[in-house]
């Protein structure tokens, strides 16, 4: 492992010296939009631009997964996979135009996770001319569908179908270098819908508002005990309802998540949601729909596992701090399945998810340089479990 | 005017896309070629224009042997920019100084053929916000594989932004 330590302060300085590529990349391919279910031009983006850096096998899967494979020169075929989602939260299917200054890179959805597909894109490239080799089989994938009501369903296609033994993965995110996630709450993701029919009906003695409706639902779910241990959260992230500011609101909406570290407190929690949504829906006689859009179970990767020492160990001679927070992204699916897995953060940026998302240019440098040292630890079997 | 000439002496872009071609045929010809990019104010541009460039048509390719940018003395960033992309910047009153100075951006263009060292010379504006390399091998293509032609201009139906960084791929107008 000492050997490839050595290696990552030349990484760093030749990264910077080809820095043109990658910016390129993320420009090329952050302003072709893909919100979820939306992905399909920038798929075909990112397999034109992974052919022409010289990815050996370069396809869109019957699922709209893009991906790229550089063959290992290994007798037996296996596959290190390295992983960044293609959609982004943005609904727009109008191509953006992405900002480049001497110091950033700004665009919407630059920082979740267009800036990652696009070093993804590069790494064929940085790997020639950083002399880089390899006896797996590394797969450049971009799964389709990772966000919201998408629910992972690109990955878990593909990982159900991939014909070589999977030995390791490594999951990009754009933002925030030093990031090394290994475990993954349990979480449901759902929405609530109040819908009124706009017709009077018999037996009201008022006109009902589905937004003060919804306002019940929240503050019912927000007097939901919830224990210290196992840790667990609900987060009610999105609301939307009524059409006039005069008149009483026909449809109201939220999306909510519940995580936890136990599957179990989860499915609770998601039972005691259902029981208030019966509940109101009763007392006001109105319509309350309750959907789950996505779920994943708690997994994670053993602190002591040797990848996430190796990974600890290239961070730090980088000098970066370390944070370790769950992720609910790829990372779970691999972990599931066995196989071990970490997800990496790149640079650093700022007003996430907003129209100027913007990422700093000079962190990338070392944030992809973490990426060839771990594969070639990876690679000789350094980091098996 | 002759429609047959027209014909045969009109391209598309896509038709040079084969950059390995164009880069066989500059060897073949054994000719340098230098990109200019006059400037004034450009500093929300020039970077994504010069890292585009470099990348596609330098790095990975090199059919570009330099990039210059003539600068008419812009009053923001684009010089900074510009050097911290390692690109040669030149104020154009800088360049032959004993002449009567102007304004404008055909000054930048007709002094940059004192700075620059290439047998061909690609201009292409500096505030651009779809860029895309195309718009220089566009121009080099026939330059490097026709044996007659010397001198090539770019038209294209020009996009026209319909709200902060969104924009219709025509409607601009022509341009020539």
């Amino acid at each position: 492992m000492e050997k490839y330590l050595d290696l990552l302060p030349s990484f760093v300085d030749r990264i910077r010296k080809i820095r043109e590529i990658f910016i390129s990349n993320i420009v090329f391919i952050g302003q072709v939009p893909a919100p979820t279910f939306h992905e399909r031009r920038r798929a075909e983006c990112l397999v034109e631009r992974l052919s022409d850096g010289g990815a050996d096998e370069c396809v869109i899967d019957d699922y709209g997964n893009p991906i790229g494979v550089i063959q290992g020169g290994g007798a037996e075929r296996t596959s290190i996979f390295i992983v960044a989602h293609l959609d982004t939260f943005s609904e727009t299917l109008v191509d953006r135009h992405y900002e480049v200054t001497d110091k950033t890179i700004i665009g919407e959805g630059v920082s979740d996770n267009s800036a990652a597909v696009g070093v993804l894109a590069s790494l064929p490239e940085i790997f020639r001319r950083l002399g880089l080799g390899f006896t797996s089989d590394i797969v450049l994938v971009a799964p389709n569908q990772s966000l919201g009501r998408g629910n992972l369903r690109g990955i878990r296609q593909l990982l159900k179908t991939w014909p070589a033994p999977i030995r390791a993965a490594i999951c990009l995110e754009t933002v925030a270098l030093g990031r090394l996630n290994y475990y993954s709450s349990g979480m449901i993701r759902g929405e609530i819908d109040c819908s009124i029919a706009s017709e009077v009906q018999f037996g009201r003695h008022y006109t009902p508002n589905a937004i003060l409706i919804i306002n019940q639902v929240i503050n019912a779910i927000l007097e939901l005990r919830l224990p210290q241990k196992p840790r667990t959260q609900i987060v009610i992230g999105k609301i939307a309802g009524g059409f006039n500011h005069g008149k009483a609101a026909y449809d109201a909406t939220i999306g909510f998540e519940i995580r936890s570290d136990a599957d179990e407190m989860v499915r609770e929690l998601y039972r005691d949601i259902r029981d208030i949504v019966d509940s109101v829906s009763k007392i006001f006689a109105v319509e309350i729909k309750l959907n789950r859009i996505s779920n994943l179970n708690a997994t994670r990767l053993p602190s002591n596992h040797p990848l996430i020492k190796c990974a600890a160990r290239v961070l730090d001679r980088l000098g970066v701090e370390i944070v370790s927070e769950p992720s609910e992204t790829a990372l779970s699916i691999f972990l599931q399945k066995g196989i071990p897995a970490i997800t990496l953060g790149l640079t650093r940026g700022d007003n996430f998810h907003q129209e100027g998302a913007m990422i700093e240019i000079e962190p990338m440098f070392t944030g992809i340089a973490q990426i060839p040292a771990l594969l070639m630890a990876m690679d000789n079997g350094g980091c098996n479990g | 005017m002759d429609k047959r000439w027209l014909d045969t002496n009109t391209f598309h872009h896509s038709e040079f896309k084969d950059i390995g071609r164009l880069l066989a045929a500059k060897q073949h010809r054994q000719v340098s070629i230098s990109l200019c990019l006059p400037t004034l104010n450009e500093e929300r541009t020039i970077a994504k224009e010069i890292v585009i460039m470099k990348s596609e048509l330098m790095t990975r390719y090199p059919l570009i042997d330099e990039i210059v940018v003539i600068d008419s003395g812009s009053t923001d960033k684009t010089r900074h920019i510009a050097r911290a992309y390692d690109v040669p910047v030149h104020l154009a009153d800088d360049i032959l100084p004993r002449l009567e100075k102007f304004k404008g951006k055909g000054e930048n263009l007709w002094k940059a053929l004192y700075v620059t060292r290439g047998d061909i010379i690609v201009y292409i504006d500096a505030d651009i916000k779809n860029i895309h390399h195309r718009f220089a091998y566009g121009l080099i293509g026939p330059l490097l594989l026709s044996e007659h032609i010397r001198f090539t201009k770019a038209f294209y139906d020009r996009p026209i932004a319909v709200g902060e960084n969104q924009w219709r791929p025509t409607g601009g107008g022509r341009v020539n």
